[in-house]
């Protein structure tokens, strides 16, 4: 079994330039199944990312994602290869000048199963046609952050777990986001409610399902104790230690400070929203940094009913999901970095009565 | 090209023939870019003047300049701008849209004025850690010495420290809590330049100006 880290010369993006990082050269790495072009699985998560949104190849998508891929994202799955691929053009659509700036690709090998990619993203764009989501064009340059989890084997991506912070992307093309869930909610309260079970099980499996298991002296264990310690003990005071004093926060939609306080106010105003909650562990990766530098990805949900006024507005009383990664950067043991990213845009569409049951 | 050939090029508004690294941040006027293009408009739109007789200080993964009311402080990978932040004067912009986070910075009842651990700045040598703090200490205590800010609360988090007891720099995220009856809080950066003949400290006024408007809205609206 590989240690998390094994093959130091497969390097993560982090300080490389542009030209270094799409340089064709020959593989290091056993990537059985894989393009030639692809020397590394870092390199494949960067350069296929590349190919597909900059040099508008979305076609590439056809051999890069798996016939029956499945996407989780918090606003409902994706299923389908064929999905994915309209989607990007929707998106190339409404910001053309889009470029998705990989600043970090966490992964490791879960063996026979694949090889899992945790590919922290800024995305930078003019909103130059209507979207969606986003509205009629504004012509803003707008960007967000997106943390895209995905299980690869034999150059495909079979199964994606996306987090955006799409709320962030909302205000600053100066969107309404309570207009926005509304009108979701509107469309998914109508048709067949089966639908949104998705949400349902996933709700199910963050309360009752156990942590995925954290291999020993694996740096992942400081943080997913971290996380814990805060969502099911509320002992954030113990768990902030974890934290150096002086550490970076960054969460969603644009909340940036420093310090272990900083952190507990970001997770406390969640959980005075949010009672009865439940918290689960969904995947770990780790990989080395430059000078000695740990990163940590961790994919996680929350789980937890609506009762309390506060950040999201009045209490809905609806069950809420949350599905986040955090990218965290260790150095001395302790957590320097926190880069937390979930759709808080879909977090309003649930409390708005949207997504189902 | 050096880091510092690279850094005055820039720092003029003109493109390093090196290039720039395409996840380059830069923190100034009370605002975040990112990115090769959006990094040299900013410099573009307002250029940084460098005097001659600036103060330079390098480390590995670091380097920093320092004129008398300005300053620049940036991260390096290897001769390459990571991240890059702007202190000074200057006519701050609107902040981007945010969650204003309701938070205690101490979590103790003995309240601090400085958070610090060396173990985040491998670049610091040991000697030089009563230098920081009496850095950071400074930074957060002048505040309620000067008459043009209001302040009931201020709190120093170093972020980056490299140098020696001799000569070093500490760039410190700035938590201010107003003393108006309905107070203002946010952060601001301060940089510190410290040398055998003393202490030199660069606030970030426009970050301030920038962070003293930003609305408090704790809930999505």
């Amino acid at each position: 079994m590989m240690r998390w880290d094994d093959l130091p010369e497969v390097r993560s993006p982090m300080g490389r330039t542009l030209d270094d990082l799409l340089a064709e050269g020959p593989r290091h790495q056993d990537l059985p199944g894989y393009d030639p072009v692809y020397r590394d699985f870092v390199d494949y998560i960067i350069r296929c990312t590349h190919r597909i949104w900059e040099q508008k190849n979305v076609g590439l998508c056809r051999t890069h994602y798996s016939a029956d891929c499945a996407i989780h994202t918090l606003a409902g799955p994706v299923a389908g290869v064929e999905a994915v691929v309209q989607n990007t053009i929707t998106t190339l659509g409404a910001t053309p000048d889009r470029l998705l700036i990989g600043e970090d690709v966490i992964w490791s090998d879960e063996r026979d199963a694949g090889l899992y990619s945790s590919h922290r993203i800024v995305s930078r764009s003019t909103h130059m046609g209507d979207d969606p989501l986003l509205g009629g064009a504004t012509m803003v340059s707008n960007g967000v952050m997106t943390i895209a989890d995905c299980l690869c084997r034999e150059n495909r991506i079979v199964e994606e777990w996306l987090v955006r912070d799409n709320l962030r992307g909302v205000l600053q093309v100066g969107g309404d986001p309570w207009a926005i869930v509304r009108a979701q909610a509107t469309v998914d309260q109508a048709g067949d409610a089966a639908r949104h079970q998705w949400r349902t099980d996933a709700i199910a499996t963050a309360r009752n399902d156990a942590d995925v298991a954290i291999p020993e002296a694996h740096p992942a264990a400081g943080p997913a104790a971290m996380l814990a310690a805060a969502w099911r003990d509320d002992l954030y005071g113990d768990a902030a230690q974890a934290l150096s004093p002086a550490a970076e926060i960054r969460w969603p939609t644009n909340r940036h400070g420093y310090g272990r306080g900083f952190w507990v106010g970001c997770l406390t105003q969640i959980r005075a929203s949010l009672h009865d909650v439940s918290w689960r562990l969904e995947h770990i990766a780790a990989r080395p940094l430059p000078d000695g530098d740990i990163a940590v990805a961790l994919r996680w949900s929350l789980a937890g009913v609506h009762r309390g006024n506060g950040v999201w507005g009045w209490s809905s009383g609806r069950e809420l999901l949350v599905m986040a990664v955090s990218h965290y950067r260790l150095r001395g043991g302790l957590i320097v970095e926190d880069v937390t990213v979930f759709d808080e845009l879909a977090v309003l569409r649930q409390i708005a009565g949207g997504l189902g049951a | 090209m050096s880091a510092l050939d690279t850094l005055r090029m820039l720092a003029a508004g003109g493109r390093p023939e090196s290039g720039l690294l395409h996840t380059l941040r830069l923190e100034a006027f009370g605002i975040e870019v990112y990115g090769e293009e959006a990094v040299l408009e900013s410099f573009q739109g307002d250029a940084f003047e460098l005097d001659d007789n600036a103060t330079v200080v390098e480390a590995p993964g670091h380097i920093a300049i320092f004129d008398s009311d300005t300053a620049l402080v940036a991260d390096l990978h290897g001769t390459n701008i990571a991240r890059l932040w702007r202190l000074g004067g200057g006519e701050h912009l609107d902040a981007e849209r945010a969650i204003s986070v309701v938070f205690d910075p101490d979590l103790a009842q003995a309240r601090g004025d400085v958070f610090f651990a060396t173990s985040d700045h491998p670049q610091l040598s040991v000697d030089a850690a009563d230098r920081v703090r009496l850095a950071g200490r400074t930074i957060a205590r002048a505040d309620h010495l000067e008459d043009d800010h209001n302040t009931y609360r201020t709190r120093a988090f170093v972020i980056r420290a490299f140098g020696s007891a001799v000569e070093g720099v500490a760039l410190c995220a700035v938590y201010r809590l107003t003393g108006d009856p309905v107070r203002e809080s946010g952060f601001a950066m301060a940089a510190a330049h410290w040398t055998s003949a003393g202490l030199h400290i660069v606030r970030d006024r426009a970050g301030e100006a920038a962070a003293s408007i930003r609305p408090w809205t704790p809930r999505i609206t």
